[in-house]
C-alpha cells in the first residue's frame, strides 16, 4: 500500500489528499492546476505515477523508497525545464 | 498592438517558451477548455509549461489599438492581471509574466524540496544568492552576449540623445561621462569610427559614421576589462530605468533596455525589488 507517511517525511511543503483505501494519492503544488498523482496497484504490487498532464509515460517502482527517489528525480527535471524556459537565453533542450 | 505583434515580443522576451496562437491551440486537447475565450471575440497566445495541463494565457481584445490584456497562470487565481493595451503596458505584462512565472517556479522549488525551509530562485533559474565567483562566472558564460548588449544598449541611448529626448542628465556638463564612455566603447568594439568633432560633446550620433568593414569584437578590446564592461551595462540600465520611470525614450531603447535588464537577471548581477517594473536591486561583481 501507499504510505504517505513517507511521501510527507520526504516531501515536508506538500499537501497530500488520499483516497480511501489508500491506492491513490493526489498531491497539489501550491494552488495551481499541476498535481502529482501516485497509484497503487494490487495486481503486480507495484506504485506508478505522473505529474498531471505530463505526456510522458507513467513511472513504475516496486518499493516507497524508490517511488521517492523518482519523484525526487522528476522534480528536478521538472524544476530544470522551469529554470530553461525561465532565461532569456535561448538554448536547445 | 495586435497579436502577431505581441507574439513577437513574447517570443523574444522568453525565446524557450513555445507560443502559439488560437488557431493552433484547437490541435492541443489539453487547451481546449481555453476554447471559450477565443470564441468570445479575443485573441489570446497560451504557452504550456513542460508538457504538462500548465498553461499561461493572454487574452486580448482584437478590435482596439488600444486593447486591453490580461493574463493568468492556469489554477493560479491571483496571478489575472489586466493592462490598458499601451505599449508601456506591455512591457509592464512582461515584467509581470517573468515575476508570475518565478513565482510559479518557486513554489516547486519549495514543493519538491526535501527542507521546509524557504529555497528561492532568481528570476532567470540562477539561485540569486550565490557566491560573487558564481555570479562571475555567470558573466563570463554570457560575455558574447554581454558586448552585444552594450553595443546595442549604447548606439539605442546615443540614437535617442540625438532624437533630443531628455535623457542626458548632465546636459550643461561639456560631456556626460556614461555618453563618453558609450562612444569609446562604441570606437573600440569598431561600431564607429572617430569621430568629426574632436570636442568631446558626444550628444549627436549622427557626428559618427557606422563602421561596416570592422567586426565588432571584444578581443580587440583588451583596455576593457569584464569589469568595466559589466559597470558600463549597469550604469547604462540604471538611465534606462530613470527614463523608463519618466516615460522618456523610443520603443527601440525601451526594448535594448528590457533586454539588458534580462541579461543582468540572467547573470545574477540585478534583482527586481517587490515586483515592480522599475525598481531594480543591483550587486557588485568583483574580478
Amino acid at each position: 500500500m501507499i504510505d504517505p507517511g513517507k511521501i510527507k517525511a520526504a516531501f515536508p511543503n506538500l499537501s497530500i489528499e488520499e483516497t480511501e483505501p489508500c491506492t491513490e494519492l493526489a498531491i497539489k503544488i501550491g494552488t495551481t492546476d499541476l498535481v502529482l498523482c501516485i497509484y497503487y496497484k494490487d495486481s503486480n504490487d507495484s506504485f506508478y505515477f505522473f505529474l498531471c498532464g505530463n505526456d510522458r509515460p507513467y513511472v513504475y517502482v516496486n518499493t516507497m523508497d524508490e517511488l521517492v527517489e523518482e519523484i525526487e528525480d522528476e522534480f528536478d527535471e521538472y524544476i530544470d525545464e522551469l529554470k530553461r524556459l525561465l532565461s532569456g537565453k535561448q538554448n536547445v533542450r | 498592438m495586435n497579436q502577431e505583434e505581441l507574439l513577437k515580443v513574447l517570443k523574444q522576451q522568453f525565446p524557450n517558451l513555445e507560443w502559439k496562437a488560437p488557431r493552433d491551440l484547437i490541435l492541443i486537447p489539453s487547451i481546449v477548455l481555453q476554447k471559450g475565450w477565443v470564441d468570445n471575440g479575443s485573441c489570446s497566445v497560451i504557452s504550456q509549461i513542460h508538457r504538462t495541463e500548465l498553461t499561461i494565457t493572454i487574452m486580448m481584445e482584437p478590435t482596439s489599438e488600444d486593447a486591453p490584456w490580461c493574463f493568468m497562470i492556469s489554477g493560479e487565481r491571483e496571478h489575472v492581471t489586466r493592462g490598458d493595451g499601451t505599449a508601456k503596458s506591455l512591457y509592464d505584462l512582461i515584467v509581470l509574466l517573468r515575476s508570475s512565472l518565478l513565482d510559479y517556479a518557486n513554489l516547486v522549488v519549495q514543493a519538491a524540496s526535501k527542507s521546509s525551509s524557504k529555497v528561492e530562485l532568481d528570476e532567470t533559474g540562477f539561485y540569486f544568492d550565490a557566491t560573487p565567483e558564481h555570479r562571475l562566472e555567470n558573466v563570463k558564460n554570457l560575455d558574447t552576449r554581454l558586448v552585444e548588449c552594450i553595443e546595442l544598449m549604447a548606439m539605442q541611448y546615443m540614437t535617442d540623445l540625438d532624437n533630443n529626448l531628455e535623457l542626458s542628465i548632465d546636459e550643461d556638463n561639456i560631456s556626460d561621462p556614461l555618453e563618453l564612455r558609450c562612444v569609446n566603447f562604441l570606437m573600440d568594439v569598431g561600431k564607429v569610427t572617430k569621430p568629426l568633432n574632436k570636442d568631446y560633446r558626444w550628444s549627436k550620433i549622427s557626428r559618427f559614421h557606422q563602421s561596416s568593414d570592422k567586426e565588432p569584437a571584444i578581443l580587440d578590446t583588451p583596455d576593457w576589462s569584464l569589469q568595466d564592461r559589466i559597470t558600463l551595462l549597469k550604469d547604462l540600465a540604471r538611465r534606462f530605468l530613470k527614463c523608463k520611470a519618466n516615460h522618456t525614450m523610443t520603443h527601440d531603447f525601451m526594448c535594448a533596455g528590457e533586454q539588458t535588464l534580462a541579461l543582468l537577471t540572467e547573470a545574477g548581477i540585478c534583482k527586481l525589488v517587490n515586483g515592480s517594473s522599475v525598481f531594480y536591486e543591483f550587486v557588485e561583481v568583483d574580478e
